[in-house]
């Protein structure tokens, strides 16, 4: 995962990777504004993806060397869709297939809704924000995460403390983490967050319960959609959030299907890769 | 999906269809003792598999236009388990893939319980003889199709009420059933199987619940297991077998996963040929 570039979005600073050739793969990572999450999530699938695939993956609005919102009015979850969309046309993708990881799952559903004819496919993989949240477990990772001075132990902390077998956290991801989350851009992000939160929280809260409705409504009717779910999650567990969100999908979609890999963490796709990749190259290629 | 081969196993004479080059896979059927479910339930897999693999398809002990059991004590479910190891060393088959539907699951499960080293992976697919003790639906829809007296129409009856949409049923298909639900051998197993159903269930339940503790206990923990559910399965439902199936393989399986087909009833490979094929192959390649 070489050679980032960088394109302005309306007027946000917005760092991307591109590679490949094939049908057009759009990874959304997870976090919201200000987390340690980015486009580099997708380090261990990105090689794999470049042999069929012309894949894109973008650092999301005040994510990774992405810029912030403009104003702090803007720390919603929308405003991270809309930049995604501005995104495809800044780039001049016209349509892609769209994966989505954690908060990312419920951005790719929120695309669909709002600007359904630049979704060719939807995955959904661990997205407990689609779901119910369940901050308790990251709450209490956070804090632990707490006793650590070093940034980059600090994240490998984190991002092992997400797993289940502790392997997941790369070179490559750390040496990216260190080199955006604790400069003053990322910072501010953090504080704004920090601030806005309530906001954002209702605000979330309201679109995604709308979101549901609109699901159960026959919104997704057309929309060929793979939901994935690892097992052992802590964030998103199978049983709260991965079940219901079958039950919210497989009824309301007709082509859609759900694929639960086992001994993995909320980042399925870092901690199996070939087969998460297997499992996504079925999906697109059988359409 | 052509030219059947016999071959006597431990004097039991077996049809079997055999096609490909390849990894060795076999399929295994439903149903038990004088069940309409033969090797030909594959119809609509076979020849696509054999382009990948070397794929043998078999009549079970006492099914299609396999022998019956020689005594009526042997109408009981590890006599089929026994006739698949003995099948596998009649045609020279040291280890394969297996893909078991249904009691075909289930059977597949106790022969790696068994004979574990002739297994080199199990595909179970919507096995409700692995989770629950009876499943009413087929008591019942066998009653709906009992004023039917049109073999071929009662048959076509059944199998289109198996499904979601009612679109399983092949002429190749009712052909090969009709050959044999006609016959002596066939009545011979059904009356037989009416007869000692009290026996065999009671064996069944005891072995059912002996082979979910050696899961539990890791059993299973060498092998690679792939554990397939349509949605919409009426016998063998996914909250009352295909989840807790998932909660009883998944954490005592490192190597296994689930995946999830939608609008599909039972025969989910028969429902959705293309994209059931796709996982099997996806899965087994992986390895």
């Amino acid at each position: 995962m070489e050679d980032a570039k960088f394109i302005d979005v309306n007027g946000t600073r917005t760092r991307y990777f591109e590679a490949g050739q094939g049908e057009p793969l759009l990874l959304i990572h997870g976090g919201q504004f200000g987390m340690y999450n980015s486009a580099r999530d997708w380090d261990r699938n990105w090689e794999d993806f470049t042999k069929d695939f012309h894949v894109y993956a973008l650092d999301k609005v005040g994510q990774g060397h992405s810029d912030n919102p403009a104003r702090a009015d803007d720390y919603l979850l929308g405003t991270a869709t809309q930049h995604v969309y501005d995104f495809m046309q800044a780039v001049g993708l016209e349509k892609a297939h769209v994966a989505g990881h954690s908060r990312g799952g419920y951005l790719v559903a929120r695309l669909a809704l709002e600007h359904p004819e630049v979704v060719k496919s939807l995955i959904m993989i661990d997205s407990g924000s689609l779901m119910w949240s369940t901050p308790e477990f990251y709450e209490d990772l956070n804090k632990r995460a707490e006793a650590y001075t070093d940034v980059r132990e600090k994240h490998r902390f984190i991002l092992e403390g997400s797993s289940f077998a502790g392997t997941i956290a790369t070179d490559e991801w750390l040496d990216d983490v260190t080199t955006y989350v604790d400069a003053p851009k990322n910072r501010e992000a953090m504080a704004t967050m920090a601030e806005m939160w309530p906001t954002l929280d209702i605000d979330h809260q309201k679109n995604r319960d709308d979101t549901h409705d609109w699901i159960r409504a026959g919104g997704l009717k057309d929309m060929p959609t793979l939901v994935i779910w690892a097992y052992d999650d802590q964030g998103a567990p199978i049983i709260k959030n991965g079940i219901p969100c079958m039950h919210l999908i497989l009824p309301n979609v007709p082509n859609s299907q759900m694929h639960i890999l086992n001994q993995s963490g909320h980042y399925v796709f870092r901690e199996h890769p070939q087969e998460f990749n297997a499992v996504i190259r079925t999906f697109i290629h059988g359409l | 999906m052509e030219n059947p081969k016999f071959v006597d196993v431990e004097g039991i004479r077996t049809r079997y269809f055999e096609a490909g080059q390849g990894e060795p896979m076999v399929l295994i059927s439903g149903g038990q003792f004088g069940s309409f479910n033969c090797a030909t339930d594959w119809d609509l897999n076979f020849d696509d598999l054999a382009g990948d693999f070397h794929v043998f398809a078999v009549d079970k002990i006492g099914q299609g236009h396999t022998d019956n059991p020689k005594d009526p004590s042997d109408y009981i479910l590890g006599t089929a388990v026994q006739h698949l190891h003995d099948f596998l060393k009649a045609v020279g088959l040291e280890q394969a893939h297996l893909v078991g539907h249904s009691r075909g699951g289930y059977a597949i499960v106790r022969l790696a319980l068994e004979h574990p080293e002739v297994v080199k992976s199990l595909t179970i697919v919507d096995s409700g003889s692995i989770m629950h003790e009876a499943a009413p639906f087929y008591v019942e829809l066998a009653e709906k199709a009992a004023h039917i007296t049109d073999p071929r129409e009662k048959h076509e009856f059944m199998m289109v009420n198996s499904s979601f949409s009612g679109t399983i049923v092949s002429d190749g298909w009712l052909d090969d059933v009709m050959s044999f639900v006609t016959t002596p051998k066939y009545r011979i197993a059904q009356e037989t199987d009416v007869e000692m159903w009290p026996t065999c269930h009671v064996d069944h339940v005891a072995r059912q619940k002996e082979t979910k503790e050696w899961i539990a206990k890791g059993g299973l923990s060498d092998l690679p297991v792939l554990v397939t559910w349509a949605y919409n399965d009426q016998g063998a439902p996914i909250e009352e077998c295909g989840i807790p199936a998932m909660h009883l393989i998944l954490p005592s399986v490192p190597n296994s996963r689930m995946h999830i087909f939608n609008q599909s009833g039972h025969y989910v490979f028969r429902e959705h040929p293309k994209e059931f094929n796709a996982t099997v192959r996806t899965f087994i390649q992986g390895l």
